[in-house]
């Protein structure tokens, strides 16, 4: 018997958690979690981050972490990055190449979510690998609560991709909702009707910003400034107003 | 992991499984302790016969055994032992805590691959409850 799923629901009692993932690569699932995070933060929320993309963690490169190690205290406990307490594989793999098989990733996301203490959190952000695998299922059916956000563009692709993410997920967890990212101006999206025909909440869209990988690398305030109001409607949406103080 | 989070784990999960069977003592809980996860038996002990005591239904006794690592490389399909890797004392760190970053550290000494699959003594497990 593993141990584990017993633990993973005590570290994340109390917490709401916004699990973010993707039915394909390249729609942005990186930027809108790290977005989310800061969004949250500059609400006044106390936000945590989480990467679980494990054999391409990118997180760290949006949030414009320094990479420092999580401290160890009854678990590990990760590091604040910029008001954020953020979590990465890269932290403890120096950021070295880690080609991983299926079920090695189902071990150590078990294990990551097992050991991991988030104090002072009150909202966890968790990024998942792209796609949406038994491992990334099994994974978000262990998260108590989890509230399943998707990221979709408008393309006929992500769109059949989103149907099947939806019907894969039916039951496993509470979707949340879907956002839209790299929207561009005066297009109709297909994103709204397909969520809308598939039952799922449409949580709004964040627009296209040409070069913004670039423009992150050389600004790292750039993704508050440009994705992060966006971000916060969808935010508004889930429930989670401005607070003082 | 952690000795006083990973005995939380334990006792929760063997608590909530008495629970589920309607179970009014445990007497006895086999847990294997894997080389990788490096745990350290006294403080684990203590903290589960601690823990122990103070969830419904209460568990009397734990029985640890240790379990050996053992590695198959994928490059030449040889077994390894953790010794035979040259790990650091950072590394050796990471890896109790997540066991799959010896993707990232380790190399097999006979042929270089990091293509290393844990076949034994990866973590911590419970092998059997005696309840009534
Ligand atoms: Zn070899």
């Amino acid at each position: 018997m593993d141990p584990r799923p017993a633990a993973i629901r005590r570290r994340l009692e109390g917490l709401r958690t916004l699990v973010v993932a993707s039915s394909k690569g390249g729609v942005g699932k990186t930027t809108i979690s790290v977005a989310m995070a800061m969004s949250l933060r500059d609400l006044g929320w106390r936000a945590g981050l989480l990467d679980l993309d494990l054999t391409n963690p990118s997180c760290h490169h949006l949030l414009g972490s320094r990479l420092s190690g999580p401290l160890e205290d009854k678990g590990l406990v990760p590091p604040v990055e910029r008001g954020i307490r953020f979590l990465s594989i890269a932290q403890l793999s120096g950021d070295k190449p880690l080609a991983l098989r299926g079920h090695e990733v189902d071990e150590a996301v078990k294990e990551i979510l097992a050991v991991t203490r988030w104090p002072g959190v009150e909202v966890l952000v968790i990024d998942t690998p792209p796609g949406l695998g038994d491992e990334i299922l099994d994974v978000v059916s262990l998260v108590p609560r989890g509230e399943l956000v998707l990221v979709a563009t408008n393309s006929l692709l992500a769109t059949t991709s989103l149907r099947r993410a939806a019907e894969a997920l039916a039951g496993a967890s509470k979707i949340a909702g879907v956002v839209e990212n790299m929207r561009r101006g005066g297009s109709t999206s297909r994103v709204e009707e397909e969520a809308a025909r598939l039952g799922l909440r449409y949580l709004g869209s964040v627009p296209y910003v040409e070069g913004l990988d670039e423009l992150v690398e050389r600004d790292a305030t750039a993704l508050e400034r440009l994705i992060a109001p966006h971000v916060a409607a969808v935010l508004g949406k889930l429930g989670f107003e401005r607070r003082g103080g | 992991m952690h000795e006083w989070s990973l005995a939380e784990a334990v006792v929760e999960a063997v608590a909530s499984f008495a629970r589920e069977h309607g179970s009014k003592r445990v007497k006895l809980v086999r847990i294997s302790l894997g080389e990788l996860q490096a745990v350290d038996v006294g403080i684990f002990k203590e903290a589960l016969s601690l823990l122990g005591e103070s969830v419904e239904p209460r568990i009397e006794g734990f029985q640890l055994e240790r379990e050996k690592a053992v590695l198959l490389c994928r490059g030449c399909y040889e077994t390894l032992l953790l010794e035979e890797l040259s790990l650091s004392d950072e590394e050796r760190e990471a890896v109790h805590f997540v066991p799959e970053l010896l993707h990232a550290y380790a190399k097999c000494p006979r042929c270089g691959s990091s293509d290393l699959d844990v076949i034994r003594g990866r973590g911590v497990s419970i092998k059997s409850i005696e309840a009534e």
